[in-house]
């Protein structure tokens, strides 16, 4: 069997009628090239995932602010002052000039 | 009508299509059509699956038309899209298959629909010429192929050269025609037992 053989027992014999048909169901599906239309179905992902984002922003925004358990006031040592305590003895000695800083309707009382 | 001004007019085709022109991607589905049509059909034994096929061919190379350049491997770059067509509808049937929504596989993982062969062809006024069991045992030969064997035949029965078909199969030179050795040497075998 050479390829000659081969080529005309696998050709496929069709009457004309049926390539006609076909061709004529081809360009019947064709889309338009120049404006595809967009297919609602593929905005579904995007779609979903702003859902999502919304349902954790929604989520989050509601939960309770979390509440530090007793046993963990315990271990905190109290003779730790918060930050801003020391800020505040830090600026204690501009208090003795706070006359001069005050304006002077505070100043009368 | 010679090779050369038949490549000036598909090249027109191809540029008037790219811009969106029906018509001229209707020249080029009517140029091409027989050789995707009889690669799938040769792959799938199956006539309204080859029509389908054929189809989601053109629909799927009209969108990517903007994307194809050269005109003179046209041909080859659809019978690429046919073949990757149908080696998706065997991905998606076997998968079917697993999932045990299809149909029961014989030892060859063929279902039963392969192995009945496609009477409808019956019915078309044309094969009345042919003889109709020749041709189902060369297509039930065919399907006996390995996967490979059979689309390199496909691919050689369109008319593709040995370069042609060893890129669109992304193959040696000398691997695809050691496949064309066995393949027509195994057809050979079996149309003989069968005479």
């Amino acid at each position: 069997m050479n390829d000659d053989d081969l080529v005309k027992l696998l050709k496929v014999q069709k009457p004309e009628a049926f390539w006609n048909r076909q061709k004529n169901s081809i360009l019947f599906r064709l889309p338009s090239r120049r404006r595809l239309p967009r297919r609602t179905w593929t905005l579904a992902p995007a779609f979903a995932a702003a859902l999502t984002a919304l349902f954790i922003w929604k989520y989050q925004s509601q939960a309770p602010e979390p509440v530090p358990s007793a046993e963990l006031q315990e271990s905190t040592p109290l003779q730790i002052p918060p930050a801003q305590d020391w800020s505040l003895l830090e600026k204690l000695d501009l208090l003795e000039n706070m006359d001069a800083v005050l304006p002077p309707h505070q100043e009368k009382s | 009508m010679n090779r050369e001004s038949t490549d000036n007019r598909s090249e027109a085709w191809l540029q008037t299509s790219r811009h969106g022109d029906p018509d001229a991607f209707g020249k080029l589905v009517e140029k091409y059509q027989r050789e995707v049509y009889g690669l799938i059909l040769r792959l799938t034994h199956n006539e309204a699956l080859a029509d389908d096929l054929t189809q989601e061919t053109f629909l799927s190379a009209w969108q990517k038309l903007s994307g194809f350049r050269e005109i003179s491997s046209l041909r080859s770059w659809l019978l690429t899209i046919a073949l990757n067509k149908v080696r998706s509808y065997w991905r998606w049937k076997k998968l079917r298959n697993w999932l045990s929504l299809g149909s029961v596989q014989n030892e060859q993982g063929q279902t039963l629909e392969e192995t009945i062969p496609d009477l409808s062809r019956k019915a078309d006024p044309a094969s009345v010429f042919e003889d109709a069991n020749f041709e189902d045992h060369f297509q039930t030969s065919l399907s006996k192929l390995p996967v490979r064997q059979r689309e390199v035949i496909g691919l050689r029965a369109q008319g593709l050269n040995i370069d042609e078909i060893a890129c669109v199969l992304k193959m040696a030179e000398g691997t695809v025609k050691a496949h064309i050795f066995h393949a027509k040497e195994k057809l050979q075998e079996k149309m003989e037992i069968k005479a």
